[in-house]
């Protein structure tokens, strides 16, 4: 569950900033890219700030 | 064109081929047609410079161009070449499906694909919604998302949604990675999160891409400007449309329907020999296995 809500949240923030600036959306390698640093990047970033 | 079809219709595949398919190789099958070609149809700038196909459509899709990337036999040239780098059936005839997938689905666009070159140069198109590519990302993308193209890319959010199972991690394990060599190989070194966000990430931009266009279109902006020319991006879903923008149609791209003398030819007998050659070593091998 609380990976569903974090690809939720990943899904609305890409949307949101491809709508305020559409080269965001232009590959799919950027969408991959924001993907891997939203689901996989920030919570390791998280763990390791709160140790 | 399409926008988020050739981002979701590997999950709609994956689903039904399970773990006989490789999933990467399907996806850049999927991709490969346009991979290397659309930045130029639409330009590129930087310090003031910009390259962009003079003639964009038939460059995308027409000959001379790079249309050839939309036929059906490039596919299997590509799915040779690749066998004949990585030996694994399975890479290759995946990414061949992904290939010709892209290659029928770009079909539904009124300039449609030249689906049997080298032995036409003849598109075939369905025409059921406008292409504009040659009116820069903006207003092709205002025109894609105000016609049935838009539809056509919502029936494969809805397909591949349903499909939801094909995302879940349990699946992942028991049929992705047994299917496909990558994520074996990768599963030794790299996280299964890591490796369960790759896997997902065509679905999640195919479907956060169709959200966020339409939004853009209709929502937000309403129409775009190319050329000094307003476009105003109206809901439009009757067959060809949207209307408001001129589709460009084959008789504007290829004027012959046939390849004459010259240079096309020789290309198809270069990728005949190719095929020989390749089909002689295949069976080569293959005897010795025999013995």
């Amino acid at each position: 569950m609380r990976s569903l809500l974090l690809y939720l949240a990943a899904g609305v923030s890409y949307t949101v900033l491809g709508i305020y600036n559409q080269n965001f959306l232009y590959s799919y390698f950027e969408g991959l890219a924001f993907l891997c640093g939203f689901v996989v990047g920030v919570p390791w970033v998280i763990r390791r700030l709160w140790r | 064109m399409s926008w988020a079809a050739h981002d979701l219709e590997p999950y709609v595949i994956q689903k039904h081929l399970g773990r006989k398919i490789a999933f990467l190789p399907l996806l850049a099958g999927s991709y490969a047609p346009d991979m290397l070609t659309k930045w130029f149809v639409y330009g590129i700038g930087a310090f003031g410079f910009e390259i962009k196909a003079e003639n964009p459509a038939r460059f995308h899709r027409g000959w001379p161009g790079v249309g050839f990337t939309h036929s059906l036999v490039f596919g299997v040239l590509m799915a040779l070449l690749i066998y004949g780098i990585w030996r694994k059936p399975v890479i290759a005839y995946s990414f061949l499906i992904g290939q010709w997938a892209h290659a029928l689905t770009d079909m539904g666009d009124t300039v449609g694909t030249m689906i049997f070159f080298p032995f036409t140069t003849h598109l075939y198109s369905i025409g059921a919604w406008a292409y504009a590519g040659e009116l820069g990302r903006q207003v092709d993308a205002g025109a894609y998302f105000s016609g049935l193209g838009f539809v056509w890319d919502g029936v494969w959010v809805v397909w591949a949604t349903l499909s939801w199972r094909v995302l879940t991690a349990e699946y992942y394990r028991r049929e992705v990675v047994t299917g496909d060599p990558f994520f074996g190989w990768a599963g030794k070194t790299l996280s299964e999160p890591l490796l369960l966000a790759i896997y997902r990430a065509a679905y999640f931009y195919g479907v956060c891409r169709w959200i966020a266009w339409t939004i853009w279109a209709h929502f937000v902006v309403g129409g775009a400007t190319f050329k000094g020319r307003r476009y105003d991006f109206k809901l439009d879903l009757s067959w060809g449309g949207p209307h408001w923008v001129h589709a460009l149609h084959p008789s504007d791209l290829n004027n012959s329907s046939l390849l004459g003398a010259g240079g096309p030819p020789r290309v198809f007998m270069y990728g005949v020999v190719v095929v020989l050659v390749r089909a002689k070593k295949l069976r080569q091998r293959l005897s010795r296995r025999r013995e």
